[in-house]
């Protein structure tokens, strides 16, 4: 066994935290209001409902253009470049690996925050999921306006059938934040920035700074 | 015998269809005791607050048989009343009781 | 902490406040600005010049000082100034109870081709029952004078009584009652100036009652609106508006707004800042599309809802309505007599002379497309049997940019129709050959039928009608307007009969659901599995 020392490096930005927290907050938010309104359940009430999805909703719109700005002007936005390296052992380490106490075949790093499977969700969640949910959403919202152009029951299909995609995600994301080294290490990291990994990992020079010994 | 002619021609009048006074005139003769009444100050106001429609034929047949007429106050006034008046108002009362064809209430 | 961690921490804290702040105007569903809703503001200005100011005092008028022994008299002597009115009113329909106001065309109107399930026919003015609610005097329907008082006296008092009163005291020779006739007279002379526009009752006396009894008909007309308050309806309140039916029902030459048969009361829906000539009938013309304050949501239901469905959540608050009536019941005799019989609500749940009747009270509208203009069977229509024969129903659909969502109250029964010829036939009801009298319905339609000139077949049967009233009345406060979650939600929705629109909360799509559900307990059921694997299992391996 190589030595298995743990050390903290800084991976995640005040930004990045906060958009992280804040986005999960409004998708929560909205999945909730968005089930009342589709009928599923009654809890605040249909008007309070639409009100609240309505104003998270375009909140959301507007502050994710600040979410791009950023990936962009940070250069972030390499971490989702897809990547089908390894994503194969990532998957079978999640399938079966993990249940034989193996060690993650992937460990963060500042250059590669998300292993290959992440990166892939990520991305089609950001680049894919989220736009086209937020295009419905504001199209739904403006329908009125629209003079019968659109059909509201195929937009709001699609809208909820993405809103279920999503939901799938939230459960599946909020579970695989547990597979850390302890259960609470992963959400530690998304609060303070600081992620543990193995110091055997490749750190490149330019990181050293970033390097906590422990 | 005129007197026992007239008391069977009375009760006559109860026996048959209903009394067969002038039902007509019993409206105004009834009005008239309510107007000096009212004159009198013993009533609120000149229009009547019991109407026909507030009792079935056979209640205003038991007050007008036996001339109960105390809930419509103004006892002097209905005592002043000769017989053939008591006879149209009953008609009036009767012919528009609360289960007769034609039921009315006083404006 | 170092002053610039403090510094941060206090941006982060202000950040966090002020969104949440925001967040919070989100809950409040009106403002605190206290500024008022465009509807209420528009309407406010509409009424603001209503005062009327008259140039005469009727107690003055010489031409009413006058020993009237007849109402005809009476109509005399208001034409004497008011010279056209007559004329004028003639070409109306209260007066020829057509629907198109000329006598060549008597498809649709009471004095038509019109039934209905209530007491069906008018008999072309024949069935004097009828004519008790005409505007002539005596019950001579179109060949008598017209009574201006029915409408234009705000006393209350029963001339009609006192005219035959006066002729009888006249002939009876009885000293005593000549006296009783200068009474009257005198009494008759009074009330007569008591003229005014038409008031509530006026209107009331006959619309509160039609079909035979205090809100038969309507639903959202009877005798409650005569002295309401605003909680029954806010615009005819006492304690409210006191509006009178002339104020919304805008009357030109005796023509009144509102009249549906086929075409509808209104052409378009426009408000007084589009056309302040426009007839003000429709909620639009004085409350405009878009009332509703700072709730633009609101505001996007009125092209397609109509005020009335979210305004008016139940009709017959008050007095109840009836919601059934059976013509094929009628005629049960007790020892050889008619009778009735009375029910909850202390209303009549049989009489020999109609048949069998359901009141009910707080009910709820039915929501149909509604363009402004009904259909109508008349007596003159074939009709399928077979089927549920709709005597009146809205027209409209979702394609149609006029129709919107409308309540309506629908009256259901059962009445004759022809067997051979398959049409609704017009039984006469009153007088010596009417059904009142003879209980022969055969004989009551042979009768009725002749009058409106349709041939009978001579054999008839029963069939199931409804016909529907447009629910405009008993406008409650807007604390009261129906919740959003009435209609959008999936069951027991009040427009669970609309189709061919998608309604957030009332509509989804059962297989995005199905796929949308399974995906998500799935992932539930995948994670369960999973966690619960590496909890065992991991904790074995680890020593």
């Amino acid at each position: 066994m190589k030595d298995k020392k743990i050390i903290k490096i800084y991976l995640y930005t005040r930004y990045e935290r906060f958009w992280h927290w804040l986005q999960a907050l409004m998708i929560i938010c909205l999945i909730t209001t968005g089930l009342e309104i589709h009928g599923t359940f009654n809890l605040l009430g249909f008007q309070t409902a639409v009100n609240i999805h309505n104003f998270v909703g375009l909140s959301w719109l507007i502050l994710f253009a600040f979410f791009v700005f950023w990936l962009f002007t940070t250069g972030e936005w390499k971490q989702y470049i897809p990547t089908t390296k390894k994503l194969f052992s990532v998957v079978l380490y999640y399938a079966w690996g993990i249940f034989q106490g193996n060690p993650h075949p992937i460990q963060k790093s500042k250059g590669a925050k998300h292993n290959p499977l992440q990166r892939l969700t990520y991305l089609g969640i950001s680049a894919m999921l989220l736009p086209v949910q937020m295009i419905t959403g504001l199209l739904y919202y403006l329908y009125n306006d629209m003079s019968g152009v659109l059909s509201l029951s195929i937009l709001a299909g699609i809208h909820t059938l993405i809103a279920f995609f999503l939901l799938n995600f939230l459960v599946i994301h909020l579970y695989m934040t547990t597979t850390g080294h302890s259960l609470f290490s992963h959400i530690a990291g998304m609060i303070t920035g600081w992620e543990e990994v193995y110091e055997t990992t490749q750190i490149a020079d330019w990181e050293t700074q970033a390097v906590k010994k422990k | 015998m005129v007197f026992m002619f007239a008391s069977v021609s009375f009760s006559a009048a109860f026996a048959s269809e209903g009394p067969d006074g002038n039902k007509r005139k019993g409206k105004y003769t009834y009005r008239k005791v309510f107007k000096a009444c009212a004159a009198s100050g013993e009533v609120e106001s000149a229009t009547p607050k019991i109407s026909p429609a507030d009792k079935t034929m056979a209640q205003w047949e038991e007050i007008f048989q036996n001339k109960n007429f105390d809930e419509f106050g103004c006892r002097d006034n209905w005592t002043g009343l000769s017989d053939n008046d008591i006879l149209d108002i009953y008609s009036y009362f009767y012919h528009h009781a609360s289960d007769s064809p034609t039921p009315a209430k006083c404006q | 902490m170092k002053p610039r961690h403090f510094l941060k921490c206090c941006i982060a804290v202000i950040a966090v406040t002020a969104f949440f702040c925001s967040v919070q105007a989100v809950f409040a569903s009106t403002p605190n600005n206290g500024e008022e809703a465009l509807g209420r503001k528009l309407a406010k200005q509409a009424v603001k010049g209503s005062k009327r100011w008259s140039t005469i005092n009727h107690a003055k008028a010489d031409a009413l000082n006058s020993d009237f022994t007849t109402g005809e008299e009476i109509t005399k002597a208001c034409l004497s100034c008011h010279s056209e009115a007559a004329t004028q009113f003639h070409k109306s329909i209260h007066w020829t109870w057509l629907a198109s106001g000329d006598k060549s065309d008597i498809r649709y109107g009471k004095a038509g081709y019109s039934v209905n399930n209530f007491c069906i026919s008018g008999n072309a003015m024949e069935d004097k029952g009828c004519l008790k609610c005409h505007t002539s005097w005596n019950r001579k329907g179109v060949k008598g004078e017209v009574n201006c008082l029915k409408c234009h006296n705000s006393s209350g008092f029963n001339f009609i009584e006192a005219f035959s009163d006066i002729k009888a005291f006249s002939e009876d020779g009885d000293p005593e009652t000549d006296e009783m006739v200068k009474d009257i007279q005198q009494e008759i002379k009074q009330e007569v100036t008591r003229v005014t526009f038409p008031t509530r009752k006026n209107c009331g006396d006959c619309h509160f009652k039609g079909g035979g009894g205090d809100g038969v008909k309507h639903g959202d007309l009877d005798t409650s609106l005569t002295k309401p308050n605003r909680m029954l309806d806010v615009h005819m309140g006492i304690d409210g508006k006191n509006f009178s039916c002339t104020r919304c029902h805008t009357t030109v030459d005796h023509n009144i707004a509102g009249r549906i048969y086929t075409n509808p009361a209104v052409a378009t829906r426009k408000s007084l800042i589009e056309d302040d000539l426009a007839p003000k009938i429709t909620c639009v013309s004085c409350h405009s599309s878009a009332p509703h304050k700072n709730d633009s949501k609101m505001n996007d239901h009125t092209d397609v809802v109509s005020c009335q469905a979210c305004h008016i959540p139940t009709f017959a608050r008050v007095n109840p309505t009836m919601m059934w009536w059976d013509w094929t019941k009628a005629g049960k005799l007790k020892d050889g007599k008619p009778y009735h019989e009375d029910g909850p609500f202390g209303k009549p749940v049989y009489k020999s002379i109609k048949g069998e009747f359901r009141w009910e009270k707080n009910v709820m509208p039915e929501y149909f497309w509604f363009n402004g203009s009904l259909t109508s069977t008349t007596a003159n229509e074939v009709i399928d049997p077979a089927q549920i024969v709709k005597v009146s129903h809205p027209v409209g659909d979702k394609t149609d940019p006029e129709a919107r969502i409308y309540p309506f109250k629908i009256h259901r029964g059962k009445q004759p129709y022809d067997k051979i010829n398959k049409k609704l036939l017009a039984p006469m009801l009153s007088g010596k050959n009417g059904f009142w009298t003879t209980f022969d319905m055969n004989d009551a339609i042979e009768h009725g039928n002749k009058t409106i000139g349709i041939p009978y077949s001579g054999e008839f049967d029963y069939v199931e009608t409804t016909y529907a009233f447009p629910i405009t009345h008993m406008v409650a406060p807007k604390e009261n307007a129906l919740n959003c979650t009435q209609c959008h939600t999936r069951e027991n929705s009040r427009l669970a009969n609309i189709t061919g629109l998608y309604m957030p909360g009332r509509d989804k799509s059962d297989l995005i659901d199905t796929i949308g559900w399974i995906l998500v307990i799935g992932a539930l059921a995948g994670v369960l599995i999973h966690g619960i694997g590496r909890f065992f299992i991991r904790n074995g391996r680890e020593g």
